[in-house]
């Protein structure tokens, strides 16, 4: 699929509904002739979102591009990632700006991702005074500083008190086990619950049948398994830092994928139903087990 | 038509008026189209009795209020008493409609066939007057008289009752300008115009929406060429050569102009749809019936099922004034799936299509799936399938319906006594298009959007309905599959061939501006632009999510992405900007770890033989250990591994590095801050900064030489003992 396309698109137009992004991204898909191993709407939008691109208000089936800034990677051999929105005028500017002796613009190409824009420096202070050639912002370690902002899970469902969601269209539990979905023939035992909407699912977190939290699949995939099930992320040592490795089933919420994915700007690796993100330090791994009622498992 | 006529047969002229306005105008047509259609049957029913006996009657009325002593103003006097009505308001009936019934009647007997002149006019119409007048004279008179009379009803029904009895489909027309508003009457019977509404229907025309004129007749052409609509001989004929089509633009222009979206079955009853509907409950998914209520549809509605009587009920709007949709409880059986249901009343029908399959669709506005008319592009369906051809819908969607990774793909639902005997349900079809047509059976497995001419995808832009992003071009819909090999495809100006039911504009390569698409006498356009100009959006509403951090931790604000406004929250994060709005957080967010990270790291060469680092502190000296090995994940993709990072404990204002080839000792100035105090007691670290600063060539750039020849001064004086 055209993820570049997608993210032009998305940054060419700023925000829109649910409905116009879903639209969009099926139509690149088609003109792609890409019928098999498509992503859905949702994937590719979280996808965005976990790389910085976008930010996804699930809630009133919105999103907007986030700001264009520039990064330096954690222990990533001196190299900046272009995150956030990335319109044609910017890459414009950016294709002008790299003429520098001093920048190596690294772009890499990504199936499930757009294209990573990696740019290997000299010196941070080069990357600050590139940041200041295409008038955007400039922030150092962005995966650093996040890790340090990652809110207990708890706190979010202390936001998220709800109703029963309407069952209509369908619903399925996911099995904290497989961490699959599946057919329940009642919604009142204890677990997540993904209820088939007009647009977009809608998910439950049922604790009791009188204590029930309106949650993303991310942060109600979490916080049941913190409840009921076991400890799922596995970190694996690299010579410098490691791979976060992740459960397909129960993608990390929002703040924390990004974390993650920040570390390396490349987006994690779909590999035997789990997802790879590169090149997190330790410490960071840690943060987001933590913020997740997890521990590392090595 | 239905026996509306309890009355004594009408005798006088007066009667005659009457009796035909009660019949062709009433409150129920309101904002219908009516066709003053006159034929012999007709006449009959209105008399209450045999044909002939009405048709003299009539005329027996109309004589003496001729001038039969002034041929060639024969009419004149209903001519005048009818001026005269409408000068006075128009009450009544107009008396001019006996009048207007034989000129209709007259042009209902001429010779049928492309010859509908005067010539063929004329003499019918005398015969019916039993005028002994030469035929010149008649038409002079006819001229004079009759095309004001036409113009007076339409004033009547349009003007006078705003469309209340009924809106009029009176044409004129250019080439028979005389007879030419008999003429328009004749050729719709009242079937044809109720089909007009399966037309619009059809057409997905929207209430008060316009079309062009030559674009609806394409699509009348078009409809008809299906074969369902079963139009009158001489309503077909309108479709021909010559002036006929002119007439017919006017007829389809009028009833489009009135369209209040419900259509009419051929007894002009208001139709509306049942549908089939899935919704999800425990333990297993449930079909059952919902009826549409179209505006004016009471909310309690009485209808018969062959001998039962059926009442539906809408208990969920509060008005006639608003659609809404009626509970059918009925239930579901496998020969009401494939034979379908009417159910009647006076002046409406409710019906389920009957089929082999049926799609459902999500239906917003049910919360549930339900039945639709056509499988819709790229869209998530249900599909209730007859046992019997079961395998040839799995042969269709194996060649045509979607397969992903991460959407569930289609799949019969197992689960026993959701669906009635001799029928299967299968979930979780999507198809974006298909390259091969499904047969007649399966027709409703065709994709299409809608049977217009339409663009679709795309990448929009919100600057226009019509603007998109270059490399972003949409599909060009056909109206109809095979449609497009009959009328030319152009894009500004160029001939495409078109192979299905779509084009691909993004593959044409199209430059960026304004273009034109047309097919066939229908067009359209939109317009592309590379980019909107800016290096970063602009919003009017920024999303992102707010945290707080305090001793006890981090807590979340909102509880997933949201609106968030400047300064409203501690610490705010939109993709990777992170912004701490007060002085507690600041700190906590400037460094990102509580100050763990206090020196960031220095960006060092991989291939140099060593690098030393110096502080300005004498005794800030560190030599940085060897590259670590190229990360795997480097590797993976591909990236150079050229530098790599080292954090010191303090400030490195002076990075050393060694090399093989000349030349081989480099010094890069890193932070300008001058050397600091010199402490009364000597280390061997201090000893080592000096030994190091003054063994190595100082830098070339002449602003760091400077600095450097300061730091060889302190580097002297920490030496001095």
């Amino acid at each position: 699929m055209n993820n570049d396309l997608l993210l032009e698109w998305v940054s060419e137009r700023g925000t829109g509904s649910w409905k116009q992004f879903r639209g969009a991204q099926e139509w690149i898909l088609n003109a792609d002739h890409d019928a098999f191993r498509r992503p859905s709407p949702g994937f590719s939008a979280r996808m965005l979102s976990t790389l910085g691109h976008l930010e996804i208000d699930w809630k009133d089936a919105r999103w907007a591009a986030a700001p264009p800034v520039l990064t330096i990677l954690p222990a990533a051999g001196a190299h900046a990632l272009l995150t956030g929105a990335r319109t044609r005028a910017l890459m414009d500017r950016l294709s002008d700006a790299s003429d520098s002796p001093h920048l190596y613009l690294s772009p890499l190409k990504q199936r499930l991702a757009p294209t990573a824009m990696l740019i290997a420096c000299e010196d941070e202070t080069d990357i600050e005074a590139l940041a200041l050639t295409l008038s955007i912002a400039y922030e150092y370690s962005v995966s650093e500083r996040l890790s340090n902002l990652l809110p207990e899970l708890d706190s979010y469902l202390a936001l998220a008190d709800a109703m029963p969601a309407a069952r209509g269209y369908g619903v399925v539990q996911l099995d904290l086990v497989t961490l699959k979905w599946v057919d329940v023939e009642s919604d009142r035992d204890p677990g997540l619950y993904c209820y088939d909407a007009y647009g977009r699912p809608v998910y439950r977190l049922v604790v009791r049948p009188e204590e029930i939290y309106e949650v993303d699949w991310a942060i109600g995939a979490w916080a049941a398994l913190s409840r009921w099930g076991e400890n799922r992320l596995d970190y694996r040592e690299d010579a410098v830092n490691g791979t976060l490795v992740v459960p397909l089933g129960a993608p990390l919420p929002t703040l924390h994928a990004r974390t993650a994915a920040l570390c390396s700007g490349l987006a994690p690796g779909a590999i035997e139903g789990t997802l790879w993100y590169r090149n997190v330090p330790r410490h960071i791994a840690e943060r987001i087990a933590r913020a997740l009622d997890q521990t590392l498992v090595d | 038509m239905n026996d509306r006529n309890t009355s004594a047969p009408p005798r006088t002229h007066d009667e005659w008026a009457a009796a035909l306005s009660n019949w062709f105008f009433r409150a129920e047509y309101a904002r219908s189209h009516v066709m003053f259609l006159v034929d012999d049957a007709t006449l009959g029913e209105v008399f209450g009795g045999d044909p002939q006996e009405a048709r003299l009657s009539l005329v027996s009325a109309i004589r003496p209020a001729l001038r039969l002593g002034t041929h060639r103003r024969l009419f004149s006097d209903i001519e005048r008493s009818t001026r005269i009505w409408k000068l006075s308001g128009g009450t009544g009936p107009p008396p001019c409609l006996p009048l207007l019934a034989i000129a209709v009647l007259a042009a209902t007997r001429m010779a049928r066939g492309d010859d509908r002149a005067g010539n063929n006019y004329y003499l019918p119409f005398i015969e019916l007057l039993d005028l002994d007048v030469d035929e010149q004279d008649v038409i002079h008179a006819y001229g004079e008289s009759v095309p004001e009379m036409w113009e007076m009803l339409r004033w009547w029904l349009d003007h006078k009752h705003g469309g209340e009895l009924g809106l009029s489909t009176i044409v004129a027309s250019t080439h028979l300008t005389r007879i030419g508003y008999a003429d328009s009457q004749t050729l719709f019977s009242s079937s044809d115009r109720d089909k007009l509404t399966r037309f619009l229907r059809w057409l997905g025309l929207q209430p008060g929406e316009e079309i062009g004129e030559e674009e609806l007749l394409a699509y009348f052409r078009l409809w008809t060429s299906g074969g369902g609509a079963e139009l009158t001989l001489g309503a077909q004929m309108m479709l021909g050569e010559g002036e006929r089509p002119r007439q017919l633009i006017g007829i389809l222009l009028r009833v489009a102009d009135g369209w209040q979206g419900v259509s009419r079955d051929d007894q002009g009853r208001a139709e509306a749809a049942i549908l089939i509907t899935l919704r999800w409950g425990f333990p297993r998914p449930e079909l059952g019936l919902v009826a549409e209520r179209p505006v004016g549809f009471p909310l309690e509605l009485n209808l018969h099922h062959g001998p039962r009587q059926i009442d539906l009920l809408d208990t969920d709007s509060d008005s006639e004034g608003d659609p809404g949709w009626y509970r059918v409880p009925m239930p579901l059986s496998g020969s009401t799936l494939e034979n379908g249901i009417r159910l009647e009343s006076e002046g409406r029908v409710l019906r389920l299509s009957a089929g082999q399959i049926h799609v459902l669709h999500k239906r917003p506005e049910l919360g549930c799936w339900a039945s639709v008319d056509q499988l819709r592009p790229g869209e998530p369906a249900w599909l209730l399938v007859r046992d019997k051809i079961a395998g040839r819908v799995e042969a269709f969607l194996r060649q045509n319906a979607r397969q992903s990774d991460s959407d569930a793909e289609w799949s019969w639902v197992s689960r026993e006594g959701v669906v009635p005997s001799g029928w299967r349900l299968m979930r979780d079809v999507v198809v974006d298009t298909a390259a091969s047509e499904p047969r007649d059976d399966m027709g409703v497995l065709r994709p299409r959007f809608q049977n217009r001419l339409s663009l679709q995808g795309g990448l929009p832009l919100p600057r226009g309905t019509s603007i998109y992003l270059t490399g972003g071009e949409p599909d060009l819909w056909l109206p109809e599959a095979g449609y497009g090999s009959q009328l030319e495809v152009l894009i500004d100006g160029d001939a495409h061939a078109v192979a299905g039911p779509m084009l691909a504009l993004r593959a044409l390569g199209l430059s960026e501006g304004a273009h034109k698409v047309s097919v066939g006498p229908i067009h359209g356009g939109f317009l592309t632009q590379r980019t909107v100009g800016r290096v970063s959006p602009v919003f009017d509403e920024q999303l992102g999510h707010a945290v707080r951090r305090d001793a006890d931790g981090v807590t979340a604000r909102t509880l997933s992405t949201t609106s968030i406004e400047d300064g409203g929250e501690d610490i705010t994060i939109v993709g990777a900007r992170i912004t701490a709005w007060s002085q507690q957080t600041d700190g906590a967010t400037a460094n990102g770890a509580n100050g763990a990270e206090a020196y960031r790291p220095i960006v060092l060469p991989v291939r140099s033989q060593g690098c030393i680092l110096l502080g300005s502190a004498p005794g800030e000296i560190t030599w940085v250990p060897p590259a670590p090995r190229k990360p795997t994940w480097m590797d993976i993709a591909e990236l150079d591994y050229r530098v790599f990072e080292y954090t010191p404990s303090f400030q490195a204002v002076w990075v050393l590095t060694e090399w093989q080839i000349a030349p081989k000792q480099r010094v890069r100035l890193r932070a300008q801050e001058p050397p600091g105090a010199i402490p009364e007691e000597r280390t061997e670290p201090m000893r080592a900064w000096a030994m190091t600063v003054l063994e190595w060539h100082p830098p070339e750039e002449p602003h760091a030489n400077e600095l450097w020849d300061a730091y060889m001064g302190a580097a002297e004086l920490v030496l001095e003992t």
